[in-house]
């Protein structure tokens, strides 16, 4: 994965995903996301950080996997759904796919109509941004699919099972409400 | 087909002037050009016709100068011919069809690789109006409130 444009950027851009999770009361979800990138915060923002983790400072590299429990009404679906936006539209995956080879921005939610709930989220955000906009070739009931500097990228939803993600190449994945999701067993 | 470089071909084919032969200040002249300029931007910019196109929309610009000045000898009180005046009518009328008779929207969205040059070049977001705090807040403010207020 290669961004050609840092999370900061996107996420200040009205252009871009300014207006997905602007003003005050998104600013833990910023914070959160701009150093899930790797990318640096000011003083004021390390403060946030450092009182919703625990650590006192962001990881200053892009991590693999950010983890995050988050109660009933915290904003999870739309700030997932600026997060898929911008993985799908704002990144490069030239050195993970092949030529022709379609990469897939997942998100798996515990049931289908939950993810579609993400999938809406999506759609408003890139519709409120006409470059992003752009971009997008096809609208399906569990996908929006784009093209991104030459390649083919999908924000696919999906309910979380085994079955349904056989034969993907992802390149991103989202696990919404993990906690909730039932195994095997039941 | 026979390649020549730009600078070798026609005064028309270079757009610097609309008639191979003729004198462009003439009311028709005049006329005619207005009406191959309302054409073009109706099919969303001359930039974006093919040749083919370019020359079909010529001969409606024509066409309907043509009846313009057939209607202008009418009202005038002139013998008017009804049956050429039909032809002429019909015969636009088709060649309209070819080239389609809706109006077609410029795209002027620029897509993320030109816009991300350009504001990295210093330009004011190119015509989209610059970014700023109050845009971003007052967009978001216009979406939706913050968590725990969706």
């Amino acid at each position: 994965m290669t961004p050609f444009v840092t999370m900061r950027r996107a996420l200040s851009d009205g252009h871009l995903l300014g207006a997905a999770l602007g003003g005050d009361s998104w600013l833990a979800w910023r914070v959160l996301l701009i150093a899930a990138m790797g990318e640096p915060l000011t003083d004021d923002e390390r403060a946030i950080f450092t009182k919703l983790t625990g650590r006192e400072r962001e990881p200053g590299e892009r991590v693999d996997e950010l983890w995050c429990v988050i109660g009933r009404r915290g904003g999870k679906s739309r700030a997932i759904a600026a997060l898929l936006v911008y993985l799908a539209t704002m990144a490069g995956y030239r050195a993970q796919l092949v030529s022709g080879e379609r990469g897939v921005v997942l998100c798996l939610a515990r049931t289908q109509e939950q993810s579609q709930v993400v999938l809406e989220y999506v759609a408003g955000i890139i519709e409120a941004a006409p470059i992003l906009a752009e971009m997008v070739t096809r609208r399906a009931a569990d996908s929006l699919t784009l093209f991104n500097r030459g390649a083919t990228i999908v924000i696919a939803v999906r309910a979380a099972s085994f079955r349904s993600v056989r034969g993907l190449t992802c390149v991103a994945a989202v696990a919404d409400e993990i906690a909730f999701w039932q195994g095997e067993d039941g | 087909m026979v390649s020549r470089a730009p600078e070798g071909g026609s005064k028309v084919t270079n757009g610097r002037q609309l008639f191979i032969d003729g004198d462009a200040r003439l009311k028709v002249s005049r006329r005619f050009r207005d009406v191959l300029a309302s054409i073009a931007m109706d099919l969303g910019g001359v930039d974006r016709l093919s040749e083919g196109q370019k020359q079909i929309a010529r001969r409606c610009a024509m066409l309907s100068v043509e009846c313009e000045i057939m209607e202008s000898a009418a009202v005038a009180g002139q013998p008017f011919d009804l049956d050429a005046y039909g032809q002429l009518t019909d015969r636009l009328g088709r060649a309209f069809q070819r080239l389609g008779l809706k109006r077609v929207m410029h795209d002027v969205m620029p897509d993320l690789g030109a816009y991300l040059t350009a504001t990295a070049a210093g330009k004011s977001q190119d015509g989209l109006g610059a970014v700023t705090t109050a845009d971003t807040t007052s967009a978001a403010e216009r979406s939706a409130s913050g968590p725990r207020g969706q």
